[in-house]
């Protein structure tokens, strides 16, 4: 029973800017939650089309005694994909950048908390009229940490 | 109650016979669990019901904490995992709450958004330190640690005040 309840309370609420588009969903599902593997996908598509420059944010809850891999990624036509991921003092806990725009960061925690995650598609030029949009997904996975 | 929602098209029988044959399979059972929500949420917000999505989610997650709170005895707190992760809900509290907000304008959501601030009178009650976090990365797996300590404050009372908060609640939303 224990083991039943902990799988319904793991099913974390997200909340952000991303709200996937169909177009998006299908760019999600199809790309980036192969990146998960062989975590568990927590069923949620955050996908939204950015142009270079935007940034989006999403607020999420992860718990202690569970393993998560959070996925980035982004149409083949955008520049590289920062993502980090801030406390609730807003500390930056991790960012991509300092490790050569990974995709992906494994995680746990030793207490639950609260974490916000920043994705921003960076600017690869300065011509406005050549400046690119695609869809942005990031993707969530988990496991029991051992 | 699927078919109350009118969201059976997005569960076949193939899903539930899967269910059936895997129950004491935690791994294959989340992973069910992960791809059902993803078509039960998308059907509904691709069919213009995300008030509706929103109910589901939170339903769902009152669902979890009912179950949660009945297995424990408000007398016996201390040292149980399951009542750790029980008031780590407050954490997404104001979550659900926004997600509500931005469909409030349905009345069986506004419903609902009363019913969460009710509950969050109730876990506002309870206390949860968490020291600063450092982020640690072991080399071997590359898989970083965040680590920090959390205590959390909560009173039998109050437990059972949460206990029986969300009891009314999913009675509202079972009736």
């Amino acid at each position: 029973m224990k083991k039943i309840l902990s799988v319904v309370l793991l099913f974390m609420i997200t909340l952000g800017a991303f709200e996937a588009s169909a177009q998006c969903k299908g760019f999600a599902k199809k790309i980036c939650k192969a990146a998960l593997d062989p975590y568990i996908h927590d069923g949620n598509f955050n996908a939204a089309v950015l142009t270079e420059g935007e940034e989006a944010e999403l607020y999420k809850t992860f718990y202690s005694d569970t393993e998560y891999r959070i996925a980035v990624c982004g149409s083949e036509q955008l520049p590289k994909i920062e993502f980090k991921v801030v406390d609730a003092n807003n500390n930056v806990l991790y960012s991509n950048k300092d490790h050569n725009y990974a995709t992906t960061w494994d995680f746990k925690l030793s207490s639950s908390q609260q974490l916000k995650i920043v994705v921003k598609v960076l600017t690869s030029t300065t011509n406005v009229e050549n400046v690119q949009s695609g869809c942005v997904a990031i993707m969530f996975g988990f496991k029991e940490s051992k | 109650m699927a078919n109350g929602l009118g969201i059976l098209d997005a569960i076949d029988n193939k899903t539930i016979q899967r269910l059936e044959e895997n129950v004491n399979n935690r791994d294959v059972i989340m992973d069910i669990i992960s791809e059902t929500f993803m078509a039960t949420s998308s059907f509904l917000k691709e069919n213009d019901r995300t008030a509706i999505a929103s109910i589901v989610l939170v339903g769902g997650w009152i669902e979890g904490l009912y179950i949660g709170t009945s297995l424990i005895d408000p007398n016996n707190l201390k040292d149980n995992k399951l009542v750790e992760r029980v008031v780590d809900q407050k954490l997404s509290l104001d979550i659900v709450l926004k997600l509500l907000e931005e469909n409030k304008n349905n009345p069986d959501v506004a419903s609902v958004y009363v019913e969460m601030i009710e509950l969050k009178k109730v876990f506002d009650k309870i206390e949860i330190k968490t020291s600063k976090i450092e982020a640690v990365t072991d080399k071997s797996t590359n898989v970083t640690t965040l680590k920090s300590t959390s205590k959390q404050i909560v009173t039998p009372e109050v437990f059972k005040e949460l206990t029986d908060k969300i009891r009314s609640i999913r009675s509202n939303f079972i009736m």
